[in-house]
This record gives structure tokens, C-alpha cells and sequence, in this order.
């Protein structure tokens, strides 16, 4: 039976892992590559690197840390950051990363999804989105509109329909992560998840807001994700990946074991 | 003087080709050191014969424009095994152990083994036995044909089809993606040591569809199908996952593919 995975998540800053509530007040974690050599021998099924400034700086991402990540680890990870051009994908792919996920260059420019997944194949094209609550429903059906340059910019987009339609440009992969429960720790959000994972036919990856164990079998079994997205739970020591692995396990949710 | 860089240069060769043995043995047992089950069938008994540097074959990764081989590669590397990536037909035709990956396309994959010669050339390196070991994409199209792009011939070294998972279900993704369980067949040297049930990463819309049953080597259900995810014959094998990317479990198989002499 395919397995729900669960995507530790690395903000990565100068080389450095940080992490804070909705983009203020980060503080230093440790270094990239020992925490992924650390989360993928606990069992981590992938793991996911934004360089979280690298779009509002106009900053490359560091492909170095890219290739000593895939030198070290022998699962899959993505890598995201202003990937703005078919270059930037290629440069991140041959590095060693696995997928590349976009975000706000997606939006600004959808052909480069389209581009990307004809030049490197679907599985490697993850689009990111960040959606937030919207009251106006004639405008935003879904009640979610899309936000751009971390949570930064609204776009005027409705959320699932920017999902429908970033799938059908070849997208193979959407991450949901929601402005509000992000870096709460107080669940996930579940509305927005569940009409994406059940509108498009690609998986659809859960994020922001885990906090306990029970919020991923939450998200799994009421929002019907394929896989879903934590840092702070991990990355406060608070708890380890076999308790959550354990905790999944126990709820009934098919999770991969580690030997 | 010259007698001391005579010595200098002899202490350098000695200390390169001790560098070499070590970083060799100590690769090798990374994933060998500690034993994944303690049933070791099929496996090497003397790490002498079998991690001795110089007598190892090197491992030929077909290069064909069909995906990025990178992760291939770096798999190898931290096995410790000697690998290069080629897509000259000559070093295909010649090689001692054949690694055939691949992404993306059937059509456009065989359309670029054609135009370069590679589809002969692989033909070849199978017929004459080396141990071959296709991957994704590279399990598919060793078949004889594919249902992709409205059909495609393939390679043909095994016989069967390649064939998209058709569910009738709208909620069931694919591609098929993420970590399954792989049920061997039967007892195999790939899957020495690997504990039956052991997840490996997949990522597929399409399957390898064997038109017997004994070229099925292992099987993964999904949605309620069970499609084989390993098949062979002989010296030829092919997994639909990926092991490059399958955490210990998969470098185990690696490993197992780089000392496997192709019987079974």
C-alpha cells in the first residue's frame, strides 16, 4: 500500500536552518546538510529546502549545498527559492535535488511550469502555493486567494483554480501551505487541502501548522492529503520522526518503515 | 636530492592506491556493514574477493537524455563502485555491467536509442549476458512495446507490455507517487538481504506488464492493483522504483546489483 509521507522542511538562510512564525523573528537551527543527514537516517520520507530569501533578495539558489545534500542523503528532496527560468530548474536538478518547486515565478509566469515539465518531465515540477482566507466568494469560490513573495503580495487568484490549472500545466506535485496555520503549530488547514486534493488529480502535499502527531493523521484522513510538510515540531526536538511515524501507525495510516 | 623525490614520489603512489583501497572497502560497507536482516542468502561470503579495488567491473550508466542521472551516479559513488555515464554506443556495446535508467517519454527515449545507436548496442550487452539492471522508465521500454503515445515499439529483451494504470476512480493520483512495499517473487540475488514488504520510491504512471508470470521478480499493490515492480530473466533485471532514491534499502539493492554476476 503507497505510504503517506511525511516532508521535514528546511528554511534555509545563508547556509543556515531557521524558522519562525510567519516569516518574523528566525532563529538559527543548525546546518542544512547535518540536519538532512540526520532527519533522512530517522526515517524522513523526503525533505523540502526553500531558500527562503533568495526571491526577495534576487539572490541565487546555493546549488553547493544542493550537491553536498545529494551526496549525503539517498532519498528524495526538493529545492525551491525564486526559480524563476528553465536555467534555474536545470541548475537545481543537476545539482542532485529531485523536484524543484516554484511558487511566485509560477504565478507571474505559468509557462514555466508548462517549460519545465516538457523539458524535465512532471514528477520533477512541485508548484508551491500559499493561500489565504478570502472573504468575497464571487471573486474567490474556493474562499482561498492566492498570495505571492511570502504571503507578501495578493494575486486576485481564486486557490483552486489556480490549482486545477497549474495541474493541467504539468505541475506533479501541489503543496498547500497556509498562510494562516503557518508556524502556529496549532493544526493544519484542513478546508483549503481538502478541495485541492480532491480537485486535482496530481498529490497534493499539506503544510504549515503541524504541532502534534494527531494533526497529521488529521490531515491525512479529513483532507485526504497524499503527504505532508513539518519543521518546527521536528526541528524543536520535541518530537522525533519514529514517535510521529508510531503515532500514524497506531491511527491506522500507512506509513514507510526505516531499517 | 633525486633520490629523495624518487622516494617522495613512491610514498605519494603507495599512499594514492592505499587512499583508493580504503575509500573502496569503506564505501562498500556502509551499506554492508550493518546487515538489514540476518538472512544473507545470495550474498558474497569472502569482502576479500568482493571489495578487492582493481577486480571490480566497472558500471556502465546509459546516458540517453532521458532524465537526470545524477542521483544514479551519487548512488554509486557512495557504494564505493566505479561508474561512468555514457551514451556512446561502443562503451555500452562492451560493458561489463549495464545500468539502464530513465524518465519521461517511451517515444521520445526510443526515438534518441535509435538515431544514436544505442538500442543495438544494448541489445547486445544483454544477448551476451552482462548483468543488466533497468530502471523506471528503463523497465519499461525493455519490454516489447509501450501503450504510451498511442504504442511504441521497445527494446524487446524481455517479452510483455508497458501499460498506464487505468483506475476508474478520479481520487486515485497518478502518478503512482511516493514509498510502496515490493513483495519479491522468489528468492533473487537483487533482493538479498532486503526484508520482504521493504518500501522503495516510486514515481510511474506507467507499469511493466510481463507476458509470463516467471519473469515477474517482485510485485506492489496500489489502489487495490498489484502490478510487478521487478521483472527479469536470466541476466536482466528491472525495477519500476527507484533504489537510487530509496534510502538504505535501495543502496542495498545497488550494492547487490554490483556483485551480482548475473545469474540467479
Amino acid at each position: 500500500m503507497l505510504t503517506r509521507r511525511i516532508i521535514p522542511c528546511l528554511d534555509v538562510r545563508n547556509r543556515r536552518v531557521t524558522k519562525g512564525v510567519r516569516f518574523q523573528g528566525n532563529v538559527d537551527l543548525g546546518d542544512p546538510v547535518e540536519m538532512a543527514a540526520r532527519y533522512s537516517a530517522e526515517g524522513c520520507d523526503e525533505l523540502v529546502f526553500y531558500d527562503i530569501t533568495a526571491s526577495a533578495e534576487h539572490r541565487p539558489i546555493d546549488l553547493a549545498m544542493v550537491a553536498e545534500v545529494a551526496r549525503t542523503i539517498s532519498i528524495p528532496f526538493a529545492v525551491g527559492g525564486g526559480v524563476s527560468s528553465l536555467a534555474d530548474m536545470e541548475r537545481v536538478l543537476l545539482a542532485g535535488a529531485e523536484k524543484v518547486s516554484v511558487n511566485s515565478h509560477a504565478v507571474l509566469n505559468p509557462a514555466l511550469v508548462r517549460e519545465g515539465a516538457a523539458a524535465f518531465g512532471r514528477q520533477c515540477i512541485v508548484l508551491g502555493m500559499d493561500p489565504v482566507k478570502a472573504e468575497d466568494r464571487t471573486r474567490f469560490p474556493s474562499g482561498y486567494e492566492v498570495t505571492i513573495r511570502g504571503f507578501r503580495t495578493r494575486t486576485g487568484l481564486d486557490a483552486l483554480e489556480w490549482a486545477r490549472r497549474a495541474a493541467d500545466l504539468g505541475a506533479g506535485e501541489i503543496v498547500v501551505n497556509s498562510v494562516d496555520a503557518d508556524g502556529t503549530r496549532g493544526g493544519f488547514e484542513h478546508t483549503i487541502t481538502r478541495l485541492v486534493a480532491e480537485g486535482v488529480s496530481v498529490p497534493v502535499v499539506a503544510s504549515g501548522g503541524a504541532g502534534h502527531p494527531d494533526h497529521l493523521v488529521a490531515v491525512f484522513r479529513e483532507a485526504h492529503a497524499d503527504a505532508a510538510i513539518v519543521a518546527g515540531i521536528l526541528h524543536t526536538g520535541e518530537w522525533t520522526l519514529a514517535a510521529i511515524k508510531e503515532r500514524l501507525r497506531e491511527a491506522g495510516i500507512p506509513v514507510r518503515r526505516v531499517w | 636530492m633525486r633520490e629523495g623525490n624518487v622516494a617522495g614520489q613512491f610514498r605519494k603512489s603507495v599512499f594514492f592506491w592505499a587512499t583508493l583501497l580504503y575509500a573502496d572497502a569503506a564505501g562498500a560497507q556502509n551499506v554492508m556493514r550493518r546487515p538489514l536482516q540476518k538472512n544473507r542468502k545470495g550474498s558474497c561470503s569472502s569482502p576479500v574477493v568482493c571489495y578487492h579495488f582493481p577486480f571490480r567491473a566497472m558500471i556502465t550508466i546509459v546516458d540517453y537524455k532521458a532524465g537526470n542521472l545524477t542521483s544514479v551516479r551519487l548512488a554509486f559513488e557512495k557504494l564505493g563502485e566505479r561508474a561512468v555515464v555514457t551514451g556512446d554506443p561502443e562503451a555500452v556495446r562492451g560493458a561489463e555491467r549495464v545500468v539502464f535508467p530513465g524518465v519521461g517519454a517511451a517515444s521520445s527515449a526510443m526515438a534518441t536509442l535509435r538515431r544514436t545507436g544505442l538500442e543495438e548496442a544494448l541489445s547486445e550487452a544483454a544477448r551476451r549476458g552482462v548483468p543488466f539492471l533497468g530502471i523506471c522508465l528503463g523497465a519499461q521500454i525493455i519490454l516489447e512495446r509501450s501503450e504510451e503515445d498511442g504504442g511504441t515499439m521497445g527494446l524487446g529483451l524481455l517479452p510483455g507490455t508497458a501499460r498506464r494504470f487505468g483506475f476508474f476512480d478520479p481520487r486515485i493520483k497518478v502518478p503512482h507517487m511516493g514509498w510502496n512495499a515490493v513483495r519479491p517473487c522468489r528468492a533473487h540475488p537483487l533482493f538479498a538481504g532486503i526484508p520482504e514488504n521493504s518500501e522503495f520510491y516510486f514515481v510511474h504512471s506507467y507499469y511493466p506488464d510481463p507476458s509470463a508470470e516467471n519473469l515477474r521478480l517482485a510485485v506492489t499493490e496500489y489502489a487495490g492493483f498489484e502490478f510487478a515492480s521487478a521483472i527479469g530473466r536470466g541476466s536482466l533485471a528491472a525495477v519500476q522504483f527507484h533504489p537510487e532514491k530509496s534510502g538504505r534499502v535501495g543502496l542495498r539493492l545497488l550494492a547487490n546489483f554490483a556483485r551480482w554476476d548475473g545469474g540467479c
